[in-house]
């Protein structure tokens, strides 16, 4: 179930950095985000994205876990996009909590082994 | 001449979409149904679900033994253990007939010794489908491969030019507009979507479709090096250069056939660290003769490969280890990897789902991109003519896409409820495919576009949820009764097509209109 | 029209014509070659369509039939 780790942290990884592209910062929230704030969030996203390539790693493996990651990648902000365009606050909200669940999830499985 | 960089990858981009699109569509559903392909045969045949395999060591007693009878002069014997496939386990016997060509047998697992009775294509057809076309073997059907391989080309330069073409991607990809006036411009959105992101997976898919036969579409290595014989080349890859078959003239009777099963125990034994993981199969030349030589190949290695690599030879007659081989050459190892990242056979079923999901959102990629071509021209069209060939382009639009999910699921149908007795049954499950395609197409013809599509989408949904239904019919194989077995690869391909048949029925919703914006109600999606 | 064409055939004949020359000259055991040289020519072929589509068709086919011939040479000759 590790796989549902990777998918979810691609989902909140992409939120990230969707959220702090202009056009999508005002359908979030209203107003444009400062510079700090932009920086932070595209370095979460990034950071969201490499983690989400970890439990694949850790499933199957450097080489073919790079596959997966590929697809986890590819496959979630497609649940991102189409969501956003009917409801973008309650989306990127969901990005966040995912990302926690991710980060949660992925400590406790650290912790376990 | 005039023309920038830009308009010429347009253009590409454009109208190679369009003419190839309608083979890349049906060429992609059916190539990510087939990621499963061997979960699909197995849930063809009832009689292999409540199955128990027997040991190894029994198999080839009894593959000998029949083998002895059925072809005792034969110069090579091959023992298809049921490791070699663990996803559809079964007893694979071959041999060399008298006029030099193969000869098979297959048989259930069990050890019973019956030979296996249902006579169906499983999930060859699908597999066959997405790289020749049809259901001919490769060699005498070079059209279809050919034609796959052009389609390839094109998809790689199409995805090149895309890039190029739909500049604006990197910047909008998370962009998609339902409520935008032009109705071009939500599609367009939707197009980008399902190919940035996804993009590395489809290039690298087909890509390494066209390495895994790039021998074939391009043969002109073969007709170099082994002058123009592929199975010349076949053997020399795959097999171990001491094993070729000596000329007959030469071999000396000698005493008979080793046993094959003490000569598995004696593997065990004395080979050692040698010895391959699992046994995968057997293979004999020149049994009971005096050059007898037999080869133990290993299962599927694990990791991101295809061949059976780790294997060892032994004399027949005195069981002396003759050679063992752990891995090929590095190039064909190369080629191995490019092949598996194809195949999946690697990872378990997990991956094969993230590759099936990555598959179809290239299907519905391509989609969107055929629906864009009709919907930007339709609204500048200036002649009748341009109208006419749009109109013709949308049926067979649905046709393509709609149609030949139509036609996949009832060739699902067609394998679950043709009589068991039925002569010739396999081919007609491949009829029905064909049947229901051109049923598909005539519909089209006759309905108006946006009818056809709901109406399509709407029967391929509903048989996608019945499937599951179906296997009450025949033995064995009740949604139900299979979980409780914990039969989960089995039943995968029942629930599987149930969600698939969910999924297809809520598009046919949204696109019969109900549920839509009201902007985008006004304008309907796919043209009246 | 006539760059479908040079892509289509003409890619086909150079990816076609260069695995034969690359065939006679590498120094690698049969099979090993036919799988390297096969691996090639798909890249090739997709490079050359690509090309193609971004110069004129005229220049497309100079310089097609002059690689088909180089390789065709190199066949020959060897």
């Amino acid at each position: 179930m590790l796989i549902v780790v990777s998918l979810l942290a691609a989902f909140s990884g992409f939120s990230a950095i969707c959220v702090s592209m202009r056009k999508h910062q005002r359908e979030v929230w209203k107003k444009p985000l400062d510079r700090r704030s932009v920086v932070a969030l595209r370095l979460a996203g990034c950071a969201l994205l490499a983690l989400a390539w970890w439990p694949c790693a850790a499933i199957w493996g450097l080489g073919m876990g790079t596959v997966a990651w590929v697809c986890c990648v590819g496959l979630a902000p497609i649940a991102l996009v189409f969501p956003l365009a009917y409801a973008p606050k309650p989306s990127a909200l969901a990005g966040g909590v995912a990302g926690a669940l991710a980060v949660v999830a992925s400590l406790g499985a650290l912790l376990v082994h | 001449m005039a023309k920038s960089f830009t308009q010429n990858m347009s253009w590409l981009h454009t109208w190679s979409g369009l003419f190839f699109g309608w083979l890349l569509v049906p060429i992609f559903i059916t190539g990510s149904i087939c990621v499963y392909w061997f979960e699909i045969s197995v849930w063809a045949r009832p009689e292999n679900h409540v199955m128990r395999e027997a040991e190894p060591a029994a198999l080839v007693e009894f593959s000998e033994a029949y083998l002895k009878k059925t072809a005792p002069d034969s110069r090579f014997w091959k023992i298809g253990l049921p490791a070699t496939n663990a996803r559809d386990p079964i007893l694979y016997l071959s041999w060399m007939d008298k006029q030099g060509k193969l000869a098979r047998a297959q048989f259930n697992a069990d050890g019973s010794g019956d030979p296996i009775r249902t006579d169906t294509i499983g999930g060859r057809f699908f597999v066959n489908f997405h790289y020749i076309l049809n259901d001919l073997p490769r060699q005498k059907n070079s059209i279809g491969l050919l034609l796959v391989g052009a389609a390839s080309i094109v998809f790689l330069a199409g995805v090149i030019s895309g890039v190029v073409v739909h500049k604006r991607i990197f910047k909008d990809f998370f962009t998609f507009r339902p409520q935008a006036k032009s109705r071009q411009r939500t599609w367009l959105d939707a197009h980008n979507v399902l190919s940035v992101l996804p993009l590395p997976f489809h290039f690298l898919i087909v890509l390494t479709g066209m390495a895994y036969l790039c021998y074939a579409y391009i043969p002109s290595g073969i007709a170099t090096l082994y002058k123009g014989s592929e199975p010349a080349f076949r053997v020399s890859a795959d097999f171990s250069q001491d094993s070729e078959l000596v000329d007959p003239a030469k071999a000396t009777p000698g005493p008979i056939a080793p046993n094959l099963a003490l000569a598995l125990l004696h593997d065990r034994a004395v080979a050692g660290e040698l010895r391959p993981e699992v046994m995968g199969y057997i293979v004999v030349r020149d049994p009971g003769r005096a050059n007898a030589v037999v080869e133990m190949f290993g299962a599927h290695r694990q990791g991101i490969f295809i061949t059976n690599s780790p294997r060892v030879a032994f004399d027949g007659v005195s069981g002396r280890v003759i050679r063992a081989m752990h891995a090929r050459p590095p190039i064909s190892e190369t080629w191995d990897v490019i092949a598996g990242l194809h195949m999946a056979f690697f990872g378990g079923g997990l991956m094969r789902l993230l590759y099936l999901v990555s598959g179809v959102a290239g299907a519905v990629m391509m989609a969107t991109g055929q629906l864009l071509f009709t919907i930007k021209r339709r609204e500048q069209a200036v002649s009748p003519a341009a109208e006419r060939f749009y109109a013709i382009v949308d049926r067979i639009n649905v046709a393509t896409m709609a149609g030949a999910c139509f036609a996949c699921i009832a060739h699902l149908w067609a394998i679950r409820l043709l009589p068991f007795e039925m002569a010739g049954r396999a081919a007609w499950e491949v009829n029905v495919f064909w049947f229901a395609w051109a049923l598909a197409f005539l519909h089209a013809a006759l309905r108006p576009p946006k009818a056809a599509w709901v109406e399509q989408l709407a029967a391929t949904a509903v048989l996608c949820v019945f499937l599951p239904v179906l296997g009450y019919l025949v033995p064995n194989s009740g949604l139900l009764d299979m979980i409780a077995r914990g039969d989960w690869k089995t039943a995968g391909v029942d629930l599987a097509s149930l969600g698939c048949g969910l999924f297809i029925g809520w598009m046919a919703l949204l696109l019969s209109g109900e549920r839509l914006p009201r902007a985008a109600r006004k304008s309907s999606l796919v043209g009246a | 029209m006539a760059k479908v064409l040079a892509a289509i055939l003409g890619g086909y004949g150079l990816a076609y014509t260069s695995g034969a020359a690359l065939a006679k000259i590498l120094p690698l055991r049969p099979s090993e070659a036919v799988y390297l040289i096969g691996m090639l020519q798909v890249l090739l072929y997709v490079g050359v369509v690509i090309w193609i589509f971004s110069v004129s068709a005229r220049r497309a086919w100079i310089v097609l039939a002059l690689l088909i011939a180089l390789c065709e040479l190199v066949v020959l000759i060897n």
